[in-house]
């Protein structure tokens, strides 16, 4: 009876009932592709967040919380509460151990992208992923008093080149309420994507945010042309007269700022000096720590999706349990057949088991495949779009491990079935009961 | 002077341990290449009977003889085994595996026995025999060889059936009703055929019906009832 060609059969019966079949390795073919691309974009996601800043010693700005801090520094999600002086500010930038700091000023938006008052330290300091630097894809850094560098997603929605004009209103809103007709600003630059939120924001010099709010509430705003705002800060005054006084520019407050170390195992003893700092309630976070913390919060959500995935999957799995289980009544025959030919009730249970297993090997490597391609079309898209890099059509270990799971899990799901045949088999004997 | 092909003693069956008594025969054999009509009344035991001869079902009490050996003393995995060497069953209807093709169906007993391959090999091979068996119970191989098992009519299908039954000559034929569905002239016809071919490769039959009218195609009749001391 070795010679039994069970598999064999079992193929060509399943071939026979291809259409069932074909549904149902689709329906785990998608269940393994939901739960690998939850798995993908979540790597994709994790990495690009934990990536969205490095480089970076400490972040400072008003004491609040570290996630706080991290969230409209960072990723310009909210407003600061307070901000800090700009003497607080020099206090630290100029404590021994410091090798740069970057101010950043915000709370002024342009069409709903966020507006970053800082300086052209920020192009040169700023890194992000593994020590990636900030590249300008066209243009060159901030110059004049009313230059606008714009972030690669800025430029690309709003359809912004070099040389045009733009208007910053103050207030994050999709509509500045306040918005300064009066203080047109010139593209000079446009960034290369990052992926970073960086993407999402136009960066002016801190001296513009003081110039656009010079205005004062009722709007009047300055009349004004395009200034240098060079060390010497001698105004050109070529079509207007009205100048601005560059001193009177001299910002008094920033939002938060950069800190980068001559050595990173000061952080921890300057981020103590600044949260105790006597003058003013600062606080000082680790970039890579208060990721951590916020990845925390954002992974519950994460870990739901996993859940729901994982659900999706054992619903595939009972899906081949039916089909297997419905089909066993019209297949009773069929299993009359082998036994008359000599097929022991072992070869029953075998061949209802593979049968599972066949189906749900099937359906996970379909699975694995459909997301592979789904990457390697979508990720350069994603990564374009949304600027976070998924892992693309690398097969490692965990994704081979969950097709041998799902294999295992379908033949031992196969087992009732396989069950009920070999019970069937023993009792029926000669006669066949349809 | 020949032992007799099969030989059943005091065989005892129910279906369940406290249920009715099903087959109680004191006494049936079956000499080698004999050719046996079984008639019975439905409901009267012939499917259990054959399922008992064949090994699938095990008997309570009693013996079998079979090809040597005590069916009833034997494990179930061995009397699988001795099914499917020396054994050829055929059905009422829907013996065939609907996804294989003919050729395939005829040669199953070759894969499940290596006894039924080998003796396959002596007169040509599995499928030199198979075409053989086809063509003698009067299936074109030509034509009908390759075909697919749905496209055949329910005759012909009991000829493949038959076919398969007889391929790699085996000791002894079942068959349960294989007839019930075909007009008189075709169940003439196919018993003929079935019964020279079994002539031919020098197996016993054991033709289950409760058709009296078969009667005069076998050497023998044996009516169930009279053997069956359960059915009353
Ligand atoms: N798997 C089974 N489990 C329990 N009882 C059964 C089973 N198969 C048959 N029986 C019972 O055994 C008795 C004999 O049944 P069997 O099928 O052998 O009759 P039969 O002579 O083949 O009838 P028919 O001519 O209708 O095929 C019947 O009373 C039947 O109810
Ligand atoms: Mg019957």
């Amino acid at each position: 009876m070795s010679r039994a060609p069970i598999t064999t059969l079992a193929l060509r019966s399943v071939f026979n009932r291809r259409l069932t079949a074909f549904l149902t390795v689709l329906t785990v073919a998608i269940a393994v592709c939901l739960f690998l691309s939850v798995q993908k974009v979540r790597d994709g996601a994790r990495d690009s967040f934990e990536n969205t800043i490095s480089g970076t010693d400490l972040i400072v700005g008003a004491r609040s919380s570290p996630v706080n801090l991290l969230l409209y520094s960072v990723f310009h999600i909210g407003d600061a509460t307070n901000n800090i002086t700009w003497d607080s500010y020099q206090a630290v930038a100029n404590a021994p151990g410091v090798a740069w700091t970057v101010p950043l000023s915000l709370g002024d938006s342009h069409r709903g992208y966020r507006v970053v008052g800082t300086n052209n330290d920020l192009f040169a300091r700023y890194e992000y992923g593994h020590n990636r630097q900030v590249r300008f894809e066209q243009g060159q850094a901030l110059d004049q008093l009313f230059d606008v560098v714009l972030g690669a997603s800025v430029a690309g929605d709003l359809g912004y080149d070099l040389g045009d004009s733009l208007v910053l209103a103050h207030g994050g809103g999709e509509v500045g309420f306040i918005e300064h007709d009066h203080n047109p600003f010139t593209v000079v630059g446009i960034l290369a994507p990052t992926g970073t939120p960086l993407d999402r924001s136009l960066f002016v010099s801190l001296e513009a945010i003081e110039a656009i709010h010079v205005a004062g509430p009722t709007g009047r705003g300055m009349d004004m042309d395009h200034h240098d705002h060079s060390h010497e800060g001698e105004p050109e005054g070529d079509d207007h007269a009205a100048a601005y006084d560059l001193e009177a520019l001299q910002p008094d407050q920033i939002t938060a700022f950069l800190v980068g170390l001559n050595s990173p195992v000061a952080a921890l003893r300057l981020q103590r000096a600044v949260n105790t700092y006597p003058q003013e309630a600062l606080q000082a976070i680790i970039p890579g720590l208060a990721l951590a913390q916020l990845w925390g919060l954002v992974s519950i959500a994460e870990k739901a999706l996993t859940i729901v995935a994982a659900f999706v999957v054992a619903s595939g799995l009972i899906t081949i349990l039916i089909s297997i289980l419905t089909s066993l009544n019209e297949r009773r025959r069929e299993m009359a057949i082998l036994r008359a030919l000599g097929a022991r009730p072992g070869h029953i249970f075998v061949l209802l088991v593979s049968e599972a297993g066949i189906l749900a090997a099937l359906g996970a490597v379909t699975g694995l495949l459909l997301t592979y391609g789904g990457l390697y079309i979508t990720a350069p898209i994603v990564e374009a779009e949304y600027g976070f890099a998924l892992p693309a059509f690398s097969p490692n270990l965990n994704d081979l491990a969950l097709v041998g799971i799902v294999t295992l899990a379908a033949g031992l799901l196969g087992m009732i079935p396989a069950w009920r045949a070999y019970r069937n088999s023993l009792a029926d004997g000669m006669s066949i009961r349809l | 002077m020949s032992s007799p092909a099969l030989r059943l003693c005091d065989l005892q069956f129910s279906y369940t341990r406290r249920g009715p008594r099903v087959i109680d025969i004191a006494h049936f054999a079956l000499d080698a290449g004999e050719k046996v009509f079984l008639k019975g009344a439905s409901g009267s035991g012939k499917s259990t009977l054959l399922g008992l001869i064949s090994g699938i079902l095990s008997a309570r009490a009693g013996s079998i003889e079979f090809a040597g050996e005590d069916l009833a003393q034997l494990s179930p995995a061995r009397r699988d085994d001795l099914r499917a060497s020396h054994m050829g069953v055929i059905f009422q209807l829907f013996n065939l595996l609907p996804y294989l093709p003919v050729a395939e169906n005829i040669l199953l007993p070759t894969q499940f026995s290596s006894a039924r391959h080998r003796a396959c090999l002596e007169h040509g091979g599995p499928t030199k025999e198979g075409q053989r068996i086809l063509a003698r119970l009067g299936l074109d191989p030509a034509l009908y060889w390759h075909a697919k098992t749905r496209d055949l009519s329910v005759g012909q299908q009991q000829r493949v059936a038959a076919a398969r039954a007889l391929i790699g000559r085996p000791k002894l034929v079942l068959a349960d009703e294989p007839t019930s569905a075909l007009d008189s002239d075709s169940r003439d016809a196919f018993i003929e055929l079935v019964k020279d071919e079994c002539a031919h490769s020098g197996a016993a039959l054991l033709f289950v019906s409760h058709d009296a009218s078969l009667a005069q195609h076998f050497d023998r009749t044996v009516i169930l009832q009279e053997l069956n001391r359960s059915a009353a």
